[in-house]
């Protein structure tokens, strides 16, 4: 057996594995197969056939690429019996293992989940469980017996599971259970069927034939889930579910309320869309992007007054009609750049005119109502009392409309009277910041440097950022700034990726960091993970990263895993070499 | 397993003794192959000893008890000998082992078959442990039913909590047959965390195994008793009684191994809390298995047919891979 990832998405990702010769993508499905019971024509590994069960604890079965024996009590209880399973089971426990999350536990390249199907149908002991597995497991495969089917798939994956099998829509099927993406219903009760696969339209009218439509809605949600992975979308997917089964709801929940850090080293720094829905207020990487605004980024030092400004439907703000209008108004204001624009928004909290083009700040759409939910409120007036102890300004104005302005406990000057574009607003913010006048003179360039920083602090860290930038200087146009030294460009910021990205000389300017180090060979197009021997764990998918060698830089990137599964992978691109030696 | 023994008893919880009066009631049942009246008594004592220590998976007639010293049994005794008419089969049980001294000390062990003087056969239950007190009645008239559940180690072990192994219970069924008495064994279906198909093979196996020693084969579907571990598990749907199915396919297979009296008494038969099947058959079944038990005629179950085959074919063929 060999894995390689390809693209990750949340808490899973896509990949490669080859079984005997047979290759299929990741996340898959074991399709049971026997004399009884057929597969869809679509099957690759067969449940049954290629994989076979080895038989029970009391009975085991020696068999080649065998679910292995094992003794297996229920996840409650205690911890004591688990461990005694463990002691007879261990044994059969090869390149395929039964984990369970109680207990001794020996990883396997595939590991079976213990007590799935139990767990399913209690969200919090899921949840718990499947973290603590995939913790036990690291980043090898993970197969949940039993519980799929075309509903709770999305997320089942969204969970890290990466191999489901279809002995639970055969069982269903028996019982007459018709599969549709959101939900089961007895086929004999369906006045219309909304379906038009090759089952549907010839009409069911036994067993195999609703079979094959089930097999049919169960490949197509696979499908689905791979395609969301690779373009970014898995999120949207599960939470759209959410709707239709209270228990998915429960699980995305208690995985951002209860298993922030699990998540958010997997969930990849860049990406192309964010669609916002109440739940984003504790999407991991909505909640990384506010604690890096509190704990890593600080405000341009030169800024004096913190001007508030509500955001804008389209992204990045400034392109946005408002935004072009606030900006003009200001640059009529003499000594404009002591003025710092920080965009009040949910569910980012604030967002730094210098972060706009930052992920997920470029990237997500939210309804705008002027309604605010009371969480939001909340979550934004605690950001910004944060943000204002953590960076001091002289003066605060606020061209917030009421809505939200009337529930945040800032002392500020208001600037807005009805609408923040009409032009009594206008005049008033022009007005407002007219004291940008009795402040220390800061020139453009003196502001773009340290645009500069608080960008590189945000993306690095406070002390790399202050490092890399020292004896440097800036060049370009917001966004597109340059960074050179000694002539030398030392890094350019990107908006696609919404970050700085290094040149060859520049990733030597910033030394150890985002680091990663390898075996000694010169990379050209990738770092593969068999390369890495180690890598700095605060990496995440799509961070721009320095490849080493001892002290030697060999080549700067882009990471394609994050730093822990770099170190824990022996296969699959690691890095992605942009400029080497 | 101590580990396993410990969480039992922590399950089952203070053991509530109130019951007092003594069970009695007549059924039908074969006797040399006649079908003839039986009288049952069963008798309130302190209950099975092994139970006070830990106790099986599915057994929750530790209930059924309560502290009874000599003169309770004794009036226990004198109840029943108004009701008893001179049955030739007469069935004396406990919630526990009539042989063990504790529950009913062996001066009353005697005491008791001597009242039913009458009886033809007397059949009393026991735990291997307590066989050696046979020597102390020597009573031809018996019959010691003794509940094995199972010949494999392994699920004596880790699944019932049996608390002895099979060759253990072996020598005790091999002195009832050296007393020249005859032997009555009860195995278990489907004990907890095994699959449906495992059931199955293991209750075979079982009857392979003692098919020599055995006069008389009670098989006993699971059934729920409150306060039990499989009752734990049951209300939590990680335990399923077995299907009518497989008790049948059962009776069927142990009939083409073995030449003695094949029984069957499925307890909340057709109910969620005993054997059942779809719901459909259920009664049919129940009804063939009932009168299989008197009759030993096979040919009861040839009819028995229901479109809810193939979902316990389906259990059969893909549990395995549930995994717990």
């Amino acid at each position: 057996m060999r894995f390689e990832g390809i693209a990750r998405n949340c808490n899973t990702r896509l990949g490669k594995l080859e079984i005997e010769g047979k290759e299929i993508l990741i996340p898959g499905i074991l399709w049971y197969e026997s004399s009884r019971i057929p597969s869809p024509e679509f099957a690759e590994i067969k449940l049954g056939v290629d994989i076979k069960a080895g038989g029970t604890f009391f009975y085991p079965k020696e068999c080649k690429l065998c679910i292995p024996s094992a003794l297996i009590y229920p996840y409650s209880f205690p911890e004591e019996l688990h461990n005694r399973a463990y002691e007879v089971n261990e044994k059969f426990f090869g390149e395929i293992s039964v984990v369970s999350a109680k207990g001794g536990y020996r990883k396997g390249f595939m590991n079976v989940m213990a007590n799935a199907k139990e767990l399913i149908n209690n969200p919090r002991n899921f949840v718990e469980a499947v973290v603590r597995i995939r913790e036990r497991i690291d980043y090898s495969l993970l197969y949940a017996p039993g519980i799929a089917n075309p509903v709770n798939l999305p997320i089942l994956a969204y969970s890290g599971i990466d191999i489901f099998d279809s002995v639970d829509v055969v069982m269903k099927s028996r019982k007459g259970i018709y599969f549709t993406p959101e939900g089961e219903m007895r086929v004999e009760e369906m006045e219309e069927r909304p379906c038009t696969c090759s089952a549907c339209i010839k009409g069911i009218e036994g067993y195999d034939d609703l079979l094959t439509h089930n097999y049919n809605v169960f490949q197509n949600e696979l499908i689905k889930v791979r395609n969301a992975i690779r373009h970014g979308t898995l999120r949207h997917l599960v939470e759209a579910r959410s709707h239709f089964d209270a228990n998915f709801a429960t699980i995305i929940r208690l995985f951002d309320t209860l298993h922030y850090e699990f998540q958010e080293k997997r969930y990849p720094v860049a990406g192309e869309k964010v669609i916002a829905s109440p739940y984003s207020l504790h999407r991991p990487d909505i909640v990384r992007f506010r604690k890096r605004v509190l704990e890593r980024y600080e405000k341009p030092r030169c800024a004096k007054i913190l001007l508030l400004l509500p955001c804008s439907a389209k992204k990045p703000y400034s392109l946005s009609k408002s935004h072009r209008l606030f900006r003009s108004v200001l640059a009529n204001v003499p000594n404009r750049h002591v003025i710092h624009e920080v965009i009040v928004t949910s569910p980012l909290g604030i967002v730094p005119r210098e972060l706009e083009n930052v992920y997920p700040a470029a990237h997500y759409d939210i309804s705008v109502t002027g309604e605010w939910y009371e969480e939001e409120v909340e979550m934004i007036d605690h950001m910004l009392r944060e943000y204002v102890r953590n960076n001091r300004y002289d003066a605060i104005i606020s061209h917030l409309p009421s809505d939200i302005s009337s529930t945040l406990e800032i002392d500020a000057v208001t600037t807005c009277v009805d609408h923040p574009t009409s032009s009594e607003s206008l005049q008033k913010l022009e007005r407002e910041a007219r004291i940008a006048e009795d402040f220390e003179r800061v020139n453009h360039t003196l502001k773009r440097h340290e645009n500069t920083l608080s960008m590189l602090k945000y993306q690095f860290g406070g002390e790399a950022a202050e490092n890399f930038l020292q004896e440097c200087n800036v060049r370009g146009k917001f966004p597109e700034y340059s960074i050179y030294h000694e002539e030398k460009q030392m890094a350019s910021f990107s908006k696609s990726r919404g970050m700085f990205i290094l040149t060859f000389p520049g990733g030597k300017k910033l030394g150890r960091h985002y680091w990663v180090e390898i075996e000694d060979f010169q990379p050209k197009g990738s770092v593969f993970a068999v390369g890495v021997e180690d890598a700095c764990n605060v990496i995440r998918v799509g961070d721009e990263v320095t490849v080493w060698h001892g002290d030697e830089l060999r080549g700067v990137g882009i990471a394609r895993m994050g730093g822990e599964e770099m170190m824990e992978m022996e296969a699959g691109e690691a890095v992605k070499i942009r400029h080497y030696r | 397993m101590k580990e396993l023994q410990d969480f039992v008893r922590l399950n089952r919880g203070e053991i509530i003794k109130k019951v007092k009066k003594p069970r009695i009631w007549k059924e039908k049942d074969l006797l040399d192959g006649r079908i003839v009246d039986s009288f049952v008594l069963i008798l309130r004592t302190s209950g099975c000893r092994w139970a006070h220590h830990s106790g099986c998976t599915m057994c929750g007639y530790f209930k059924e008890t309560y502290n009874a010293g000599e003169r309770e049994i004794m009036r226990q005794v004198e109840e029943a000998m108004e009701k008893y008419e001179g049955e030739e089969l007469v069935k004396i049980f406990t919630s526990g082992s009539f042989l063990d001294e504790r529950e009913i000390p062996i001066r009353i062990q005697k005491y008791i078959l001597r009242k039913f003087e009458a009886a033809e056969k007397i059949i009393i239950e026991s735990r291997p442990e307590f066989i050696k007190n046979l020597s102390l009645l020597e009573d031809e008239r018996l019959e010691v039913a003794m509940g094995l559940e199972s010949a494999n180690n392994k699920v004596l072990e880790y699944s019932i909590n049996k608390g002895f192994t099979f060759e253990q219970w072996m020598k005790g069924a091999e002195e009832v047959k050296e007393r020249g008495l005859s032997l009555k064994v009860y195995i278990l279906i489907k004990p907890p965390f095994m699959t449906e198909k495992d059931a199955i093979r293991d209750t075979v196996e079982s009857v392979e195994k003692i098919k020599d020693v055995a006069d008389t084969i009670s098989f006993n579907p699971v059934a729920i008793h409150g306060k039990t571990m499989v009752e734990y598990l049951w209300r939590r749907n990680l335990y399923r009684p077995p299907w009518l199915w497989s008790v049948v396919d059962v009776i069927k297979q142990a009939g083409k191994i073995f030449r003695g009296v094949v029984k069957c008494d499925v307890v909340a038969g057709g109910k969620a809390r005993g054997a059942h099947n779809c719901g459909q058959c259920d009664r049919e079944f129940l009804t063939a298995i009932r009168e299989f038990s008197l009759s030993q005629d096979y040919g009861l179950f040839k009819k028995l047919d229901c479109s809810c085959r193939e979902e316990w074919m389906d259990v059969l063929e893909m549990e395995e891979f549930l995994r717990g």
